[in-house]
């Protein structure tokens, strides 16, 4: 991993050969990754070992970027990919949107502060991590019929640097164990699942996490589920839920880039009250978190965004492009998937700030459907419109949880939620995930509190 | 395709190299390296915002011992480095007794319509010129604004080899369009989109933004329908993720009992009308290649045949478990993935009616939905994305929050009209397709 830090001149120089070749503004994102990932599937195990080194180069022309990556990572491999970018850029030029970028300069190294850096743990130890998860998912019941589970870790060394004199260079080390477990009963097939990640090494492990037996336990009891009723109902959703509302619904929609294209609800809603008073929604990525980086794929320090404060739309997420064009500047949202893809606007961790209810004052008095997990959901940008697919549900009567409901999906439009929301729970939960935007896959927190919500469509079978 | 066959070449020597590193008295192993190029554009309401060209080599290491099995993939460069982590990771793991062996040699065929000597020599101009003329074939009325468009055309060759003695070389080529486009009246507004790809450039950049176009103006003012069970018209590209996902199952589902359709081979679990085939020899199919990413030759592979359950989709783990061939359906999405089980071109067989919406007298019309149907269960229960109501044998308005339930084995034994012409979207081929009861619930 030393390697990188020994580039700094052939870096310097290809930024040079771009500049002199026409290129106004040129960045370099250099990556060096080692991981592992282990998947076992019912006690057969796969055991898949990666090695990337790459990099992607970035120049800017009067509106227009030429973006080209290479995994030959010396001298020459630098200065010809530089080249390239800049041709590209010029190919096109004259038919993009004129406009300049404003270019904060940073300078820093960035170390992991892990105990157990995944590159020094045996693959022995990261095994036996997996095959208990799979062995408490088997001892669970009778009943759990097929066990997969998920383990990836890496360190991933980047260099970032650009003409304006940024030279960042940033290690980070994340780890995820996944468990999607199987149950069956007769004809019937349910499935639980539960993740555990964070922007840690092995040590995250270490302490149990079991996430075999939570997911087991999920898809046994859903055996005994019944299909959801449909029609409007008052809802409550479990933080792992309004983690993805805030990410999925709300987050999106604050990209810069989708406020520039047309495509977001809170295009032309700056500084305007769009939400109830309980609602405070954050990004931030230097929360030590799955979707921690200290600073982003375009050298931006970053820092925590609140992003709506109670209602009021406080903050867009912008990258170096999108902050000049809006005025705003960037505020260190620009995140790419590897050094093949070109950094995007992104969100890191997400979540909703807190309220001051308890689960039970939250239930009391309430009738409706209470939704607890998210299985998957889409949102139409344009108008907001929001599915969720939850993981289970409950019939709730005066505070009292009756009917325990499977694959119940909930839809609503995303403005009228963030008004619906009249009450937030106490206890805030984060969840890892992986978010694809642009066919680029990158690791996110979503993070929430039980929430109470007013007219939700809820749809089942 | 001089360049691409010295590629092929140079790429096979990289992979025996590989080979060679490994001890064959105690490992299987296995070698799979590819070259690719590709250059895109990208448009952001009408004007150019970034092109790119990506240049990749990379190989990826299968080892196996006692069935454990261990990968590695790294660059060109490091072949050494990527044996060594995948001998490593084989010893690591369990052994697995279900595992028999790697593939072994056999004769491929020739596949054609799958290289395009124009793709490959395309220059990053004439790609973006591409994305322009996409965005302006979808502005057929003043409502319609531009969110986006792409083209992106690329270039690859492939070798993989094995312990055994397969060896396998191709390569390929692949053109993509997709525009993104909203209208605006007032207060309405309405989304629509549209893709193709293919193996040759040959698409028609007019008709994929015409779509695109058409759809936005048909999907504004949407408005929910009077809920209850009526007949579903399946669009080509809603019949992807609905139907085609569910007539299609991995053995591997199967094996493990994951599958709703697991036992249910020579049974009869959709109409007699309906054929569904998985053809890796499709001519210019997106997925057509001589062998799979194991070098299994590629085959075609009747799955659902007049209704009956003919198939599941094996890899040669699988096949051999079942003591069986494979089907030729192992895949990865590129060396940094060990294979795995998916389909290659899947064909559902077309009928006879020109017209499947004319005998509605209420229903709905659906374009896309993002839902899939609960494999383990069959149950399907998903959002409309984009659907229109059904009147007295027409298309009618937008709907609004609208969703749709039934159970894959009832959707696949109520198809009742399946028209004659064929679309292609994403290596699926099919007609559109009608079925009868849906529940359909819509609200807001």
């Amino acid at each position: 991993m030393q390697e990188l830090s020994e580039k700094r001149a052939d870096i310097e120089e290809a930024l040079s050969k771009a500049r002199e070749r026409g290129a106004q503004f040129t960045d370099i994102r250099i990556e060096s990754s080692e991981g592992t990932s282990i998947s076992t599937k019912d006690g057969i195990t796969k055991i898949n070992s990666s090695n990337e080194l790459g990099a992607g180069i970035r120049a800017f022309l009067e509106g227009a970027w030429g973006f080209a990556y290479t995994t030959q990572v010396d001298h020459q491999g630098l200065a010809n990919c530089a080249e390239s970018a800049v041709s590209l850029a010029k190919a096109v030029y004259e038919r993009a949107e004129k406009f300049s970028i404003d270019v904060p300069v940073f300078e820093n190294t960035v170390k992991p502060t892990v105990q157990r850096l995944p590159t020094r743990v045996s693959i022995a130890d990261k095994l036996d991590y997996v095959l208990l998860q799979e062995q408490e998912a088997k001892k669970t019941d009778k009943r759990v019929s097929s066990t997969e589970i998920g383990y990836n870790d890496v360190v991933l060394h980047k260099i970032i640097a650009n003409s304006e004199g940024t030279y960042i260079d940033e290690t980070v080390v994340r780890s995820i164990a996944r468990a999607m477990i199987f149950a069956k009963e007769g004809a019937l097939r349910q499935s639980g699942y539960k993740a555990r990640g964070d922007s840690k090494g092995f040590e995250l492990f270490l302490d149990g996490a079991e996430i075999g037996r939570i997911a087991a336990s999920q898809a046994v009891s859903l055996l005994d589920a019944k299909p959801a009723p449909s029609g409007e109902f008052e809802a409550v959703l479990d933080p792992s839920l309004s983690g993805v509302f805030a990410h999925e619904a709300f987050g999106h929609a604050s990209e810069a880039d989708a406020i520039i294209s047309g495509t977001s609800i809170l295009a032309g809603k700056l500084k305007q009250k769009i939400g109830s008073d309980a609602v405070t929604i954050v990004d931030d990525p230097s929360l030590q978190s799955y979707g921690y980086m200290a600073y982003d794929d375009e050298g931006i320090q970053t820092r925590r965004k609140v992003l709506m404060e109670r209602g009021i739309l406080q903050s867009y997420l912008t990258d170096l492009e999108t902050g000049s064009r809006l005025g705003l500047g960037s505020n260190g949202s620009a995140r790419a998937q590897r050094y093949d893809a070109p950094p995007i606007v992104r969100m890191s961790n997400t979540f909703f700030e807190p309220g001051d209810y308890s689960f039970e004052e939250l239930l009391d008095g309430f009738s409706g459907i209470y939704f607890v997990g998210w299985q998957y959901g889409y949102t139409t940008p344009t108008t907001g419109m929001l599915t969720f697919k939850s993981r289970e549900a409950y019939v709730v009567e005066r505070g009292e949880l009756r009917d325990h409901l499977r694959d119940a999906a909930l839809s609503a439009m995303t403005l009228e939620v963030l008004h619906n929301i009249s009450a937030i729970g106490k206890t805030l939960a984060f969840d890892p995930g992986t978010c694809g935007k642009g066919g680029q896959m990158t690791p996110n927190t979503t993070g929430g509190a039980y929430m109470r919500v007013s007219d939700v469509v809820v749809g089942g079978m | 395709m001089t360049a691409a066959a010295e590629r092929e070449t140079a790429l096979l020597d990289v992979c025996m190299r590989a080979l060679a590193l490994i001890d064959t008295s105690i490992y299987q192993g296995e070698a799979f390296a590819t070259h690719s190029n590709s250059i895109s554009a990208e448009l952001e309401k009408g004007k150019i915002k970034s092109s790119q060209s990506g240049f990749e080599r990379g190989i990826g290491i299968r080892v196996f011992k006692e069935g454990s099995m261990g990968y590695a993939h790294a660059s060109l460069e490091r072949v050494e480095f990527a044996v060594e982590k995948a001998i490593s990771a084989a010893r690591a793991g369990s052994p697995d007794k279900d595992f028999k062996s790697l593939s072994l040699p056999e004769s491929y065929s020739t596949v054609t319509g799958t290289w395009d000597h124009t793709i490959a020599s395309l220059d990053v101009a004439t790609v973006a010129q591409l994305a322009i003329d996409v965005a302006d074939a979808s502005r057929i009325d003043k409502r319609v604004d531009i969110i986006n468009s792409g083209a992106s055309v690329g270039q690859w060759s492939g070798a993989i080899a094995n312990t055994l003695g397969v060896v396998g070389m191709d390569s390929g080529t692949q053109a993509a369009l997709d525009v993104d486009v909203i209208a605006h009246e007032g207060d309405a507004s309405g989304n629509g989109f549209e893709y193709a790809a293919s193996r040759r450039f040959d698409l028609d950049v007019e008709l994929v933004g015409l779509a695109a176009g058409e759809m936005a103006l048909s999907s504004m003012n949407p408005r929910p329908i009077q809920s209850g069970k009526m007949p579903v018209v399946l669009d080509p590209l809603a019949v992807g993720p609905v139907i085609a996902a569910a007539a299609t199952v991995s053995a591997e589902d199967a094996q493990r009992d994951r599958s709703f359709l697991t036992g249910k081979i020579g049974e009869h679990i959709a109409v007699n009308g309906f054929t569904i085939v998985d053809d890796g020899l499709l001519s210019g199919g997106l997925e057509t290649s001589p062998f799979d990413a194991e070098g299994v030759p590629s085959q075609r592979t009747t799955l659902v045949e007049n209704g009956v359950l003919r198939s599941y989709l094996y890899d040669s783990y699988t096949a051999n478990k079942e003591g069986r061939k494979s089907t030729g359906n192992a895949s990865r999405g590129d060396f940094r993935q060990p294979p795995s089980i998916s389909p290659t071109n899947l064909v559902i067989a077309n009928g006879a009616e020109t017209d499947v919406i004319e005998d509605v007298r209420r229903g709905i019309y659906v374009r896309a939905t993002g839902d899939r149907p609960n494999m383990s269960t069959g149950e399907f229960s998903g959002m409309v994305y984009a659907g229109y109501a059904i009147e007295d044998g027409e298309r009618k308005h937008a709907l609004k929050q609208t969703n749709i339930g039934i159970n894959v084995l009832d959707l696949l034994k109520q198809i009742d009209g399946l028209s004659r012409d064929v679309t292609t979207y994403f290596g699926l081929t099919t007609p559109t397709i009608r079925v009868t009861d849906v529940s359909v619930a819509s609200s807001g």
